[in-house]
C-alpha cells in the first residue's frame, strides 16, 4: 500500500511539474491570505487605536556635578524600581514630554499608583536636585490602523477567493493532463479515495510552500521592525506574535492547500 | 458447475423512472465465454457497470465470483475488482507511453513490483499477442493493437473473469475476428469472459450457440430494450 501510494504520488508530481507556474501562483495567493489574516488579527481595532492614553511622568532635575557615568548608573537604579516603565535622559532645551531647562531624567511610570514610592526613591538619590510630576493625555496615530485593517480585510477576502479559485484551477489542469492515467486507474478498480490522495498531498505541499514563504516574510518583517519605533507604537502585538503566527500559518496554509486539492479533484463522470 | 457471474432477475431504472433493464437473468460459468449482444442503448454498458458495482441495481441480484456485489462494502468491492479484468468501451491507455510502460504503470499503481510484476507483464503481453511491440508508443499502435493493449491491461493482474465492453468498435471485420481469436486464447488460459457487442454476426462467425443453454459454457445473451431473450 505504501509503495503503491508513493508510486502514484511520484507520477502525479511528475505531471505537476508541467504546471509549476500555476502552483507557484497559487502558493503566492496563500501567502497573501496568511499575511492579510495576520495583519487583521494584529492591527488594533479602531476604538482601541483611537482611545486616549494617559501617561504619568516624574521629571528629576540632575545636579550639574554628575558625570555621564553617574547619570547612567542612576538611570539603571531608578529603572529597577517597581512601577517604573521607562527612564530617559534629556538635555536642556529638549521638549519631550515637556520642555526642560536642566539636565533631566524622565521617568515614565508604568503604574501611576506607585508614584509616591518612586518619587521618594528619586528624592533620596544624592544627584537629584528636584522632582516634579507631569501627566499628559496622548492619542496614538489615529487613522493608520483603521485604514490598514480595512486593507487587510479586503486583502484577506480577495486572497481567499483567489486562492480557492487558483487551487481549483491548478488542480483541475493537473487532473486534466493526467486524464488518461486516471481513466486507466479508475477502470482498474482503484478506489477513488486512493486516487484522490496524491492530489491532496500535492495540495498540502503547495500550502506548506506558501506557509513557509509567509513565515520567512513574517520573521524578516519582525527583524526589520525591531528598530522601528513607529511600528512598536502602532502594532504592539506584532513583536510577540512570532511563534503563534508561525504555527497557525503552517496549519492554515496546509489546510487551504488541502481544500484546493479537494475542490480541484475532478468528480467521476458517468460514461455511457 | 462453478459460476463466475450469475445475474438473476436484474432490474434497473434511472432516477427519472425510465426502465432500462428488466428481468435479465443469465450465468457465466468459470470456464465460460458469453457474448451479450444488443443494439445501441440496449443496456450493455449498463449491465457491465452493474456487474462491476459502479452502479446499484434497482432489483434482482448479481453474484460475481460467488459474492453478491450489491451487498459488499466498498473495501471488499475494491479487493474483488482486482480479480476482475475490465476492458472499457473507449480503451483506457496511456497514449504517450510504450506498451510495456502502460502495463508497468498499472501494475505498479496496484502495488506490484519486482519478479511478480515481470511475470504478470510477460503473461499479459503473451496472451494479448503483443509480443515484440513492447517498445512501441501506445498512441502509434493500429486500432487492433490498441484493443489488444486494453485487453492486456485488463489481464494485469491475472483475473478470474474478464468483462469487455464492445471491444470491436472501429475495427474491420478481419480485425474483429483476430480480436475474437485473442479473446479465445485468453479464455483457453483459464479466464471466464463476458463480452458485449452490438454486432450479432461476430459470435455467429465463431460458432457460438445462438442462446444460453444450461449445460453449455459458451453462448449468447441478447438484450433488446433491456430484456434478455
Amino acid at each position: 500500500m505504501k509503495g503503491q501510494l508513493l508510486f502514484l504520488l511520484t507520477e502525479v508530481l511528475k505531471a505537476a511539474l508541467g504546471h509549476l507556474w500555476r502552483f507557484c501562483l497559487w502558493a503566492l495567493t496563500l501567502v497573501l491570505v496568511l499575511a492579510a489574516g495576520t495583519a487583521l488579527l494584529l492591527l488594533p481595532a479602531g476604538s482601541e487605536a483611537n482611545r486616549p492614553v494617559t501617561q504619568a511622568f516624574l521629571l528629576a532635575t540632575l545636579s550639574p556635578e554628575l558625570s555621564e557615568q553617574d547619570i547612567d548608573e542612576l538611570a539603571w537604579r531608578v529603572w529597577e524600581q517597581d512601577g517604573v516603565g521607562q527612564v530617559n535622559f534629556r538635555f536642556p532645551g529638549e521638549e519631550e514630554p515637556t520642555a526642560v531647562q536642566d539636565r533631566t531624567l524622565v521617568v515614565l511610570l508604568a503604574d501611576p499608583a506607585l508614584r509616591s514610592q518612586v518619587q521618594e526613591k528619586l528624592v533620596s538619590e544624592a544627584g537629584i536636585l528636584d522632582v516634579r510630576y507631569l501627566e499628559r493625555t496622548v492619542k496614538p496615530p489615529p487613522h493608520l490602523p483603521s485604514v490598514a485593517r480595512i486593507l487587510a480585510l479586503v486583502g484577506l477576502v480577495l486572497g481567499l477567493a483567489l486562492a480557492l479559485f487558483l487551487g481549483r484551477w491548478a488542480m483541475g489542469r493537473l487532473a486534466q493532463s493526467w486524464n488518461e492515467a486516471m481513466n486507466l486507474l479508475r477502470t482498474s478498480g482503484l478506489p477513488e479515495s486512493t486516487l484522490r490522495l496524491p492530489f491532496l498531498a500535492i495540495g498540502a505541499f503547495v500550502g506548506l510552500v506558501g506557509a513557509l514563504v509567509y513565515v520567512g516574510l513574517l520573521w524578516g518583517a519582525l527583524s526589520w521592525a525591531q528598530g522601528e519605533q513607529v511600528v512598536r507604537q502602532a502594532v504592539p502585538l506584532f513583536f510577540s506574535c512570532g511563534p503563534l503566527a508561525t504555527a497557525l500559518g503552517l496549519l492554515v496554509g496546509i489546510l487551504l492547500g488541502v481544500v484546493g486539492g479537494v475542490l480541484g479533484y475532478p468528480p467521476r463522470t458517468d460514461h455511457s | 458447475m462453478q459460476v463466475a457471474i450469475q445475474v438473476s432477475e436484474l432490474r434497473f431504472s434511472t432516477e427519472d423512472g425510465v426502465l432500462v433493464l428488466e428481468d435479465v437473468s443469465f450465468g457465466v460459468p468459470r470456464d465460460g465465454f458469453v457474448f451479450v449482444v444488443g443494439p445501441p442503448s440496449s443496456g450493455k454498458t449498463l449491465l457491465v457497470r452493474l456487474i462491476l458495482r459502479e452502479l446499484t441495481p434497482s432489483g434482482g441480484q448479481i453474484l460475481l465470483v460467488g459474492r453478491n456485489v450489491a451487498r459488499l462494502p466498498p473495501r471488499k468491492v475494491a479487493q474483488l475488482r482486482r480479480r476482475v479484468g475490465y476492458v472499457p468501451q473507449q480503451p483506457a491507455i496511456l497514449t504517450g507511453r510504450t506498451v510495456k510502460d502502460n502495463l508497468v504503470f498499472k501494475l505498479r499503481a496496484l502495488g506490484f513490483s519486482g519478479e511478480e510484476m515481470e511475470e504478470e507483464l510477460e503473461r499479459a503481453l503473451e496472451l494479448a499477442q503483443l509480443g515484440g511491440m513492447e517498445t512501441v508508443p501506445a498512441g502509434e499502435l493500429p486500432p487492433l493493437e490498441q484493443a489488444r493493449l486494453a485487453l492486456a491491461l485488463a489481464l494485469c493482474p491475472g483475473p478470474i473473469v474478464l468483462l469487455a465492453d464492445d471491444p470491436f468498435r472501429d475495427l474491420s471485420e478481419a480485425e474483429q475476428d483476430r480480436l475474437v481469436d485473442t479473446l479465445l486464447r485468453v479464455h483457453r488460459a483459464g479466464t471466464a469472459l463476458l463480452v458485449t457487442t452490438r454486432d450479432e454476426n461476430i459470435p455467429r462467425r465463431h460458432g457460438f450457440p445462438q442462446d444460453m443453454r444450461q449445460d453449455s459454457s459458451w453462448g449468447v445473451v441478447y438484450l433488446r430494450q433491456g430484456v434478455a431473450r
